[in-house]
Order: C-alpha cells, then sequence, then structure tokens
C-alpha cells in the first residue's frame, strides 16, 4: 500500500506541479526539479523495500559523541 | 514577480506565529520533564539566556534595514563563503520540520494510530505546510491568528478542567536539584525552543513596521508565559515523578481531566493543539529553508517552483531521521550540541560580519564627504 501510495505522490507531483510550470523554468532548474524529486522517490521506495540506510539521529549522535565526548 | 516584501505582515502577527512556533512542538513533548518540578525555574533561566541571543537576532535584522537576509548574507560574506553560511542554515531549517513532522507520526502511532503507517501521516501533514508555503508568508500569519486562538482556547480549557486535580505540594522541594543539573536543563530548553526562534532570521524582514527588538522580545515574553502555564498545569496534576516518566506529559495530563461528570477522554484537544502548532512550526521552517534554496538556486522570485522538491526532500529526511521513537527521545538529550552551531555560532558569526561591514561603510561615506571638491 505504500508503494502505491509514494508512485501516486510522484505522478501527482510530475502532473500537477511540474508539468504545467515546465515553460517557466530555466533547463537547470528543471534538472534539479527532477533530480531532487526522483532521488527522494527512490530513497523513499528503497528504504520501505527495506535497504538499511543510516538514520540521521544515529549518524548525528555517533558525531556529537566523537566530538564533544557525551 | 512577487517576493517576500510584497507580502508584508504586521509585527503583530509575526509575534503570534512565534508563540505558535515555540508552543510547536513543546505542547506534546513536554518542556524537559528531567528537572521535574524545578522545570519552572529552568524554562525563566532559559529565557534569561535567550535574550542576548535574541538580542544578536534583532540587531542583525536591524544592520540589514529591510532589506531580505539571505541577500544581505551574500552581500556581507561575498559568492562561495555566503553560500556555505546559507546552505548551513538551509539545512537546520529543513531538517528541523523532518523532526518536527517525524514527532508527529510518532506521537500519532503512540497514542492514537499504532497499525497505521507513519509515512501516510507525514505526507498529509507535509503536504498542508507546502500548500500553506506556497500561499506564502502572508497567508501562514492569518493562519497563526487562527491558531493562537484555537491553541490558547485549548490551554486555557485543559488548565481550568485540570484544577481539581493539581495539588500545589507536588511543587515541593523547590530547588532540589543540584545548579550543574539545572543549568544542563536550562541548556537544553534554551536550545530547544528558544532558540530554534532563529529560524525567523529570513522572515522577519516581512514584517514592515515595527521594531526587530520589540518583536523578538515580545514573542519571548509571551511564549514563556504559555510555557509556564504548561509546565505549571503538568506538575501540579501529574506530580514530578510521572511527568518525568511520560513520553508526552500534556497528553497523560489531559487523559485526567474532566469537565463535570459528564465529559471525559477530552485528551484529543491536545493533539489538535499539536496539529495546529506544529503545522504553524513545519511550515515556517519549510518557508525559510525555501527562500535559502531559492537564493543559492538564484530564483528568489520563483519560491513557487521548488517548494514540491522540498517537500519531498523534508519527507525524506523525516523518513531517515530515527529508527523509532526511543532513539527520537534519546536525541532531545544530543539536540542542544547539534543545534548550537546554527543558533548561536553562526547568527554570531552573521552579526560580527554586519557590524563590521556597516562600520566600514560608514568610515567610508564620512571619507568620502570630508574630501574637499
Amino acid at each position: 500500500m505504500i508503494y502505491v501510495i509514494l508512485v501516486v505522490l510522484f505522478a501527482g507531483i510530475l502532473c500537477i506541479d511540474y508539468i504545467p510550470r515546465r515553460q517557466v523554468m530555466t533547463r537547470p532548474l528543471r534538472l534539479w526539479y527532477l533530480g531532487v524529486c526522483l532521488f527522494c522517490f527512490a530513497v523513499l521506495m528503497l528504504d520501505q523495500v527495506g535497504v538499511p540506510f543510516p538514520r540521521i539521529g544515529t549518524v548525528l549522535i555517533w558525531m556529537i559523541q566523537k566530538i564533544f565526548g557525551v | 514577480m512577487k517576493t517576500i516584501h510584497d507580502n508584508p505582515v504586521s509585527s503583530r502577527e509575526m509575534v503570534r506565529m512565534i508563540i505558535l512556533f515555540v508552543f510547536g512542538s513543546s505542547v506534546v513533548m513536554g518542556v524537559n520533564p528531567r528537572t521535574m518540578q524545578d522545570a519552572w525555574i529552568c524554562l525563566l533561566i532559559a529565557a534569561a539566556i535567550s535574550v542576548p541571543v535574541f538580542f544578536i537576532y534583532a540587531r542583525i535584522m536591524h544592520l540589514m534595514d529591510g532589506k531580505d537576509f539571505f541577500t544581505c548574507v551574500l552581500d556581507w560574506f561575498g559568492g562561495i563563503p555566503g553560500r556555505i553560511v546559507i546552505a548551513l542554515l538551509v539545512w537546520y531549517y529543513l531538517y528541523l520540520a523532518a523532526v518536527v513532522v517525524r514527532n508527529f507520526s510518532e506521537f500519532m502511532e503512540i497514542v492514537a494510530m499504532p497499525e497505521t503507517p507513519q509515512i501516510p501521516m507525514m505526507i498529509s501533514f507535509l503536504l498542508v505546510s507546502a500548500y500553506l508555503c506556497k500561499s506564502r508568508i502572508q497567508v501562514i500569519s492569518q493562519w497563526s491568528i487562527v491558531g493562537l486562538c484555537i491553541t490558547v482556547g485549548i490551554m486555557i480549557i485543559t488548565v481550568l478542567s485540570t484544577v481539581a486535580s493539581m495539588r500545589p505540594q507536588n511543587l515541593l522541594p523547590i530547588l532540589e536539584h543540584s545548579p550543574p543539573v539545572m543549568m544542563k536543563s536550562s541548556f537544553e530548553i534554551f536550545a530547544f525552543p528558544f532558540a530554534e526562534c532563529v529560524v525567523f532570521l529570513p522572515l522577519i524582514s516581512a514584517a514592515k513596521h515595527g521594531s526587530p527588538y520589540k518583536v523578538f522580545f515580545k514573542g519571548l515574553f509571551y511564549s514563556t508565559l504559555v510555557l509556564m502555564v504548561i509546565i505549571l498545569r503538568n506538575v501540579l496534576t501529574l506530580g514530578p515523578q510521572l511527568m518525568e516518566a511520560e513520553y508526552f506529559p500534556s497528553y497523560s495530563c489531559a487523559r485526567i481531566m474532566e469537565i463535570g461528570s459528564f465529559l471525559s477522554r477530552i485528551e484529543g484537544t491536545i493533539s489538535i493543539n499539536f496539529i495546529v502548532s506544529g503545522l504553524t512550526k513545519t511550515s515556517l521552517c519549510l518557508y525559510s529553508g525555501a527562500l535559502g534554496l531559492a537564493k543559492l538556486l538564484n530564483v528568489p522570485n520563483k519560491l513557487d517552483l521548488i517548494i514540491m522538491p522540498i517537500f519531498l526532500f523534508v519527507l525524506m529526511l523525516c523518513a531517515l531521521s530515527y529508527t523509532d521513537a526511543v532513539q527520537m527521545f534519546n536525541f532531545l538529550d544530543f539536540y542542544p550540541f547539534y543545534a548550537l552551531p546554527f543558533q548561536v555560532i553562526v547568527p554570531v558569526v552573521i552579526w560580527l560580519v554586519g557590524e563590521w561591514k556597516a562600520h566600514s561603510k560608514k568610515t567610508s561615506s564620512v571619507q568620502t564627504a570630508s574630501q574637499p571638491s
């Protein structure tokens, strides 16, 4: 179910937000838009599949422990 | 083309936004219950620590002389250093938005919907925030008027309906904790929620009238007042031990209140508070982050073109932020160390560079005026 929700969300963003405004975007902005959306969508899908991404909280706690020694 | 300055808001609306912002997650997460019955003293110390920091924020706005925050940062620091400073602030704003949404989804999962996955809750919460951002600061400020009425109204109702359960002896003994523990707790309250007002640095220039000092200090005063009421309500009703033990003390407090003998189980009202103030906090973080990112991408007037990628990015951060609720609460101990560079060090550097630039500008203008024609 989550996969369907994510696919619908991604398709919705492209159809409702990206395609109607594509003409007013410069080429670098279009590339940035599509790049960010695709990257985030891929990460979210992989996270749902069960790929063990490191959690930001875990990384930050480890860094703070190393830097501040707490 | 619309810019932030085309949608001015009044300073009173800005103060309301600061109150709702500070109210944000604290309404459910509680205000650092570690010092139990002494938490109210720590709150006052944290407010006192916040005064010089808020003074620096206001001074930065004063030095900008009505110009856009990120434009000034680029002018003062120059190309690459300015972009690094903006990137740091953007990261802080967007990750803060993600953390607030994660707090909300964990709260909903724990207290109301244990079987529902968190992603749909995060999407719905973030979509509303993204819509508010697309509608710009004026709509967020108008939403904050409604939001403040709702949250303060609910807070007053919860206080009045728990009066019968309050035990004044729960506040005793006063100053039971050692000074280092009190200072640590005060520092944590300073970092979360007071100094999170660094989010307002790009927004204050939207308040066309009124001094930034007044906006920040009025916001600090009223938000301290609101948090004080929350702390006292929780301590007096739950008692210090239960307040420390609970993950969501305000929610637990609302669970035991009754209005007469006919209206009980009104803890859902606390969830309404969290949704209203959490939405405001997330929207403001997203909006500030979007302003910074628009500056980095050199499209400052096309904010609505970049909101949806930012929405997806924050959703990703939100999903990847913590493993579970336990880590989320553990991270609160480390949060001040993570947030301090963004809340204090970066603004202090901006302030010092701003003072230096303003001084050199004044000196050069005096020299030009004194030169014989």
